[in-house]
């Protein structure tokens, strides 16, 4: 045969075996957004912040999201090594760019792992009808700590939940969602609610309604719930069962993730209004298993069940992002490549998850113990890396594109104009958010750093740390630093989008 | 014809691998040695990257595994497989029409077979030819 057994051989496609289905293609949308546990993290400090502009708030959040996940979707079109933010942004804009979009991804896993953890241990307590033990901050933080190890554990074994459950858990979560916004908008509408509770009105849809420092605020925390959505339209033709499946499953989950998002904030205030949500502040994650209980009664712990399931499952969704953009950066050497190696048995990433996890772990603790609102600063401070993060990649989108947007209108409304507004929007939200926290009066719950409100603390001290790893990667002057931007290759790209693919 | 055998580096691979090397020499028959090597966890972000870090690492592994088929006399053959170990077995089932095929089983209990995702049970399921499996 003349081969050498020393050579690799090449990696063959295998089957495929299960196309996904459209009730599939739906339940992909939902899962990486985690609707349930988006929800009960953020409808709290939304309605403190904005009172009844919360339905606009959620709305309003929705628009960049959707213009980036345009950006998402033509990267991932033409990216044959089905890459993230950090390989798109440096094959666009080069290194400087790229390596500053990877280590914000990563510290995405950082920051959100230890509120997951929180989230799902509570609210099994709670479920359980332990008051006592979910409001006993050393006994959560205690078993959430075990938690993180425990879905870290099954995230570097490569354990994979059959398609069925995840499709099951999904839909469950939303139809739970749903179930309590009907009930409670029914309980408020019959005059059922809590005194503050407050009736419908248009005004309800204007998120200015509440002015704009509250709204940046707010804004930002919208962009985390629906963050990881743009996954609903990284499917394709290849992995459904049939040629109109992504684009009309896409359409379905997204209408489904804004009817649930809005409805609970409309049902949030016409159940119990935002008076009711003030006086509740210091309580921020609880206060949604308070209202579920109060509209749901006995039946609150399908609500409560809902957010655990989905913040535990939520983990998988942020970590495995994380590490697998951590192991692209040690491969092309933008970071030690310690951090690129894997477990060949199990076909993870194993060292960059567990680092991950680690550093999530005592991120975790540190903020429990010096930050009041911690939940509330994490939360901002991630939203501020994804506003960040979404905005390159819009950015990159257009830049790797520009040749060819001017070929096609089409090319150049969801190319080029739409990620670049889309990029504009967050930054500007970024800018603005940067301004507010500046400002000590504007601080959620009345707490400052330094003059400045926690979430932009700890903002500035990742960026900054970042700086300070990429330019001592600089200095080591490793492969990465040669690598200098390109454009899109017109034969991957469609002849109705000014490329020159037949 | 051929014995395909399931091969991830691990220990209960290798007992798997001696028995079907013996096995082929026994029957004369030639050997192909199958590995999955999708990352676990999905597409999407980095997926090309994270199976050619795998791919990398295996390669000692496997390559190895060629020789020590060829040093008994058997013409051995490596597929590498995008898919996971049970997915790459079924594709050179489908593919190569393999008289049999040949896995490990490294793992005891009930649980922690479904947390591992042991290979045996899985592909005895979806198999049409049969499978001997390696305690």
């Amino acid at each position: 045969m003349g081969d050498d057994a020393r050579t690799t051989p090449e990696v063959q496609p295998g089957l495929q075996a299960n196309a996904i289905g459209f009730v599939d293609a739906v339940s992909i949308g939902l899962n990486a957004t985690s609707p349930a546990y988006s929800l009960a993290a953020v409808i709290g400090p939304v309605v403190v912040l904005v009172g009844v502009a919360a339905p606009g708030a959620m709305l309003a959040s929705f628009v960049p999201m959707l213009l980036i996940a345009s950006a998402f979707y033509y990267l991932n079109r033409v990216d044959p090594d089905c890459g993230t933010t950090f390989s798109w942004v440096t094959r666009a804009m080069g290194p400087w760019c790229g390596w500053m979009g990877g280590w914000a991804i990563a510290m995405t896993g950082v920051l959100v792992v230890g509120s997951l953890a929180d989230v799902g241990v509570r609210f099994t307590l709670l479920m359980f009808g332990q008051d006592n033990l979910a409001s006993n901050d050393t006994v959560v933080m205690v078993l959430a700590i075990a938690l993180i190890i425990l879905m870290t554990w099954i995230c570097v074994i490569g354990t994979e939940l059959s398609g069925r459950l995840q499709t099951v858990l999904n839909i469950a979560q939303v139809a739970a969602l749903i179930v309590f916004a009907v009930v409670a908008i029914y309980q408020g509408a019959t005059g059922q609610g809590l005194p503050g509770a407050v009736s419908p009105s248009l005004e309800w849809i204007n998120p200015f309604a509440a002015g704009i420092a509250a709204l940046t605020s707010a804004l930002l925390l919208g962009v985390f719930a629906y963050w990881g959505w743009e996954s609903a339209v990284n499917l394709n033709e290849e992995t459904t069962d049939s040629a109109g499946t992504p684009g009309r499953a896409a359409i379905l989950s997204t209408l489904i993730l804004l009817a649930t998002y809005v409805g609970v904030a409309v049902a949030v205030l016409m159940l119990v209004g935002p008076t009711f949500l003030a006086n509740n502040a210091g309580d921020e994650e609880m206060v949604f298993a308070l209202i579920a209980q109060q509209a749901l009664g006995g039946w609150g712990w399908i609500v409560l069940l809902a957010v655990a399931i989905s913040a535990v499952a939520s983990t998988q969704t942020t970590i495995i992002p994380a590490s697998r953009t951590a192991l692209s950066m040690a491969r092309r050497a933008a970071i030690p490549a310690y951090f690129g190696r894997i477990s060949a048995r199990h076909r993870t990433p194993a060292v960059s998850t567990w680092w991950v996890a680690i550093i999530a772990i005592v991120w975790y603790v540190v903020v429990s113990i010096i930050s009041k609102n911690a939940l509330f600063d994490s939360l901002t401070a991630l939203s501020l890396l994804i506003a960040f993060y979404y905005s390159l990649t819009g950015l990159a989108c257009a830049i790797y594109y520009r040749r060819l947007l001017f070929k096609s209108v089409k090319a150049f409304v969801l190319i080029g104009l739409g990620p670049v507004v889309g990029a504009i929007l967050l930054f500007w939200l970024l800018v603005l958010s940067v301004i507010e926290m500046s400002n000590p009066e504007n601080s959620y719950g009345g707490v400052s750093w330094f003059g400045l409100g926690p979430p932009l603390v700890i903002g500035i001290f990742l960026f900054v740390l970042g700086l300070v790893f990429m330019v001592t990667s600089r200095i080591v002057d490793t492969a990465f630093w040669k690598e200098r931007p390109s454009v899109v290759d017109p034969d991957l790209v469609p002849v109705s989008e000014g490329g020159d693919e037949r | 014809m051929s014995l395909a055998v399931g091969f991830d580096g691990g220990e209960s691979a290798r007992h798997a691998l001696r028995a079907a090397i013996a096995l082929a020499r026994d029957l004369e028959e030639s050997l192909l040695i199958v590995c999955g090597v999708a990352p676990a966890g999905g597409m999407g972000e980095e997926y090309d990257v994270t199976e050619e870090a795998i791919v990398e690492e295996l390669a000692p592994a496997v390559n190895e595994a060629v020789m020590l088929a060829r040093d008994a006399g058997v013409e051995a053959e490596a597929i590498l497989v995008d898919a996971d170990p049970v997915g790459a077995l079924e594709t050179v089932m489908e593919e190569r029409n393999p008289r049999m095929l040949v896995v490990g089983y490294g793992q005891s209990g009930r649980i922690r077979a479904a947390l591992f995702g042991a290979v045996a049970p899985k592909l005895v399921d979806r198999a049409h030819v049969p499978v001997l499996v390696v305690p």
